[in-house]
C-alpha cells in the first residue's frame, strides 16, 4: 500500500492540490487587501504631516480644563471683567463662571456669529449683518440697523466707549458708540496714501481691543496682524506667510485673535489649526496648542483671554471651550 | 371629373396619414427626449467627496472622466493658493516643483494686485483631487470634482462608485447632471 501511494501520479496529484489551495489563498488575500478600507494608498495624497508637529520648547501651555457646550452651532466666545465665559450660538447665549460652572443662558433673536461684552455688562451679539444688545440679565435692549446686504460680521470688540465690528463682506471695521450710532469706518483703501485696506479672501476677519485702547485687526489675505489707533490710523503690522510655526499659513490666516491683559496677541489659524501667542512687536512668544490638539479640518477657533492670564479657545466642532493655562517657570501648571 | 375626385381623396388620405405619422413620430421623439432628460447619470457629490484619489485610478477611462472644476464665485483669488502651491513650496512661482497639480493642469494668471485667477486645463486634469484637498484645507473650497458628461460612458456599474469610500457617487437626472458648489450655499466662504 505505501509503495502505491508514492507513485508519480499520486505525487503529482498532491502537488496540484497544494498548488490549487495556495492559489485560492493568495487570491483571497489579494481580494481582501484590494477591498479593505485601509489598503488604498493614494498616490496623489496631499500631505501636511510634516507641518503638524510643534517644537516642544515652544509648547508651554496646558489644557487645564474644558467646558462641554450644549448649545447649537456655537460661534462666538467672550469673557467679561469678572472672567465669566459667554458662548453665543444659533439660538441662545450660554454663560459660565470662571470655574466653568453654568451661570445662566438666554435666547437670542437671531443666530449669532460673534459676541462681545461691554464695560457696563451689556452683551453685544452680532448676527450676519446687525447687532442685538442684551442687558446683563439677558433682557433684549436694542437692535441696531443692518450694515447692508453684503455684510458678514465675523468679529467684534467692545471698549468703554465704542463697539468695533469686523465685517468680512465689506472688508471694513465699523466703529459704533455703545448706543449703536455709527462713528467711523476703518480700512477703506486710500491708494494715494499707499494704504490698501484689508484683504479678506474668506469669511475670516477679526478685531480685538487692548486695554490701552489699541485695536488689533487681522488682515488674513496678507497673512498678517495690524495695529490701529481708534481713529483708524495704521500704527504697525507684522506677520509673514510660512508653514513654519513662526508665520501664518494658508490663503487667509489668522482667522481670530485676542489680546491678553499683558498686551500679548493671541492668534488662531485654520488649515493647520494652531493657537499662538505673539509679543506686541510680532515675535513669537509661545504656542498654546498645535495642530495635533485639534481634529483635522477644525476651523473657527474663536479666542478670548481672561484676567488670570488664561487663553480660552472655542472649538465649536468638538463642542468645547478649551481653557489653557501657561506653565510656571518650573514647568508645572499653576 | 370622377378621376379628379379620386385623386383628391387619395391625396387627402395620403396627407392625413402622413400628418398622423409625423405627429406620432414627433410624439415618439418627444418621449425619447424626455426619457433622455430623465435618465440617470453618475455624479460626484462634492460635499461628500473625501479626495481619496480613486477617481483618478479607478475610472475605466484614462484619463478619468472626473475633472476638477472651479466655482469662481467662491474663490478668494489668493496669491498664495494652496490648491495651486504645494505646502512648503520653495518659492511662489510657476515651477513644477512648487505646484500641487501633478500634471500642471491649473493655469495661474495675474489679475491685479494682489489677485490671481486659477483656471483648470481640463484635458490635462486627471481628477486626482490633490488641489481639491489643498483648497478645502486652507482656502474656500472653490475647487471640487465633477463627472464630466462629455467624457463619461455612464457605465451601469461605475468603477469609481464601486470603490468610493465616501459613497459620494450618486445618480442624478441627466437634465441636471452637475452638483455645483456655491449655489444657494450658505457655507461657502471658508469658515462657516
Amino acid at each position: 500500500m505505501d509503495e502505491g501511494r508514492r507513485t508519480p501520479a499520486v505525487v503529482l496529484y498532491r502537488v496540484l492540490v497544494v498548488a490549487v489551495i495556495a492559489g485560492v489563498l493568495i487570491l483571497l488575500a489579494v481580494l481582501i487587501f484590494r477591498y479593505s478600507e485601509g489598503a488604498h494608498m493614494n498616490p496623489y495624497e496631499y500631505s501636511i504631516e510634516e507641518f503638524m508637529d510643534v517644537p516642544e520648547e515652544l509648547l508651554l501651555w496646558d489644557e487645564a480644563s474644558v467646558i462641554e457646550l450644549d448649545i447649537a452651532q456655537p460661534a462666538g466666545l467672550a469673557v467679561d471683567a469678572q472672567d465669566r465665559i459667554f458662548v453665543a450660538g444659533a439660538q441662545e447665549v450660554a454663560i459660565w463662571n470662571a470655574e466653568g460652572t453654568a451661570a445662566g443662558r438666554f435666547s437670542t433673536l437671531a443666530p449669532a456669529r460673534t459676541i462681545a461684552i461691554g464695560p457696563q455688562g451689556q452683551i453685544f451679539v452680532a448676527s450676519v449683518d446687525h447687532v442685538n444688545v442684551y442687558g446683563p440679565d439677558g433682557s433684549h435692549e436694542s437692535e441696531w440697523t443692518s450694515l447692508g446686504e453684503g455684510a458678514f460680521i465675523s468679529g467684534m470688540a467692545a471698549t468703554d466707549d465704542a463697539v468695533y465690528l469686523a465685517d468680512a463682506g465689506s472688508k471694513l471695521i465699523w466703529r459704533f458708540d455703545t448706543s449703536g450710532r455709527l462713528l467711523s469706518q476703518i480700512g477703506r483703501p486710500r491708494p494715494s496714501a499707499d494704504y490698501h485696506g484689508f484683504l479678506i479672501p474668506s469669511r475670516c476677519f477679526d478685531v480685538a481691543a487692548a486695554t490701552d485702547g489699541a485695536l488689533w485687526i487681522t488682515n488674513p489675505g496678507r497673512l498678517r496682524v495690524e495695529k490701529y489707533s481708534p481713529d483708524g490710523s495704521l500704527d504697525a503690522y507684522w506677520g509673514e506667510p510660512s508653514m513654519g510655526i513662526e508665520g501664518f499659513c494658508g490663503c487667509c490666516n489668522p482667522t481670530h485673535l485676542a489680546v491678553t491683559r499683558q498686551g500679548h496677541v493671541v492668534t488662531s489659524e485654520k488649515g493647520l489649526p494652531r493657537v499662538k501667542v505673539y509679543e506686541p512687536d510680532g515675535s513669537l512668544n509661545t504656542v498654546v496648542a498645535g495642530p495635533r490638539h485639534f481634529a483635522p479640518g477644525t476651523v473657527g477657533l474663536d479666542l478670548a483671554a481672561d484676567s488670570m492670564g488664561r487663553v480660552l479657545v472655542l472649538d465649536g466642532g468638538a463642542g468645547l471651550v478649551r481653557i489653557f493655562v501657561r506653565r510656571s517657570e518650573e514647568g508645572k501648571t499653576p | 371629373m370622377k378621376n379628379d375626385d379620386k385623386k383628391t381623396k387619395a391625396r387627402r388620405r395620403f396627407l392625413a396619414g402622413g400628418l398622423g405619422a409625423a405627429a406620432l413620430g414627433a410624439l415618439a421623439q418627444g418621449s425619447t427626449a424626455g426619457r433622455r432628460a430623465d435618465r440617470p447619470v453618475w455624479q460626484l457629490d462634492p460635499y461628500l467627496c473625501s479626495q481619496c484619489g480613486r477617481c483618478a485610478t479607478e475610472c475605466v477611462l484614462k484619463p478619468s472622466a472626473v475633472k476638477c472644476v472651479h466655482a469662481y464665485a467662491m474663490c478668494g483669488y489668493c496669491e498664495l493658493c494652496f490648491g495651486y502651491f504645494l505646502p512648503g513650496a520653495r518659492s511662489l512661482d510657476e515651477s513644477a516643483e512648487n505646484q500641487t497639480c501633478p500634471t500642471g493642469a491649473i493655469r495661474r494668471r495675474f489679475i491685479e494686485e494682489p489677485y490671481f485667477e486659477y483656471v483648470i486645463d481640463e484635458p490635462l486634469c486627471i481628477g486626482c483631487a490633490k488641489c481639491v484637498t489643498g483648497c478645502n484645507t486652507f482656502g474656500n473650497g472653490s475647487l471640487f470634482l465633477q463627472v464630466r458628461h462629455d467624457r463619461c460612458l455612464n457605465c451601469n456599474e461605475c468603477a469609481i462608485a464601486a470603490v468610493c469610500p465616501a459613497d459620494a457617487f450618486v445618480r442624478v437626472s441627466a437634465s441636471r447632471p452637475y452638483i455645483f458648489k456655491g449655489e444657494n450655499d450658505s457655507t461657502s466662504g471658508g469658515l462657516s
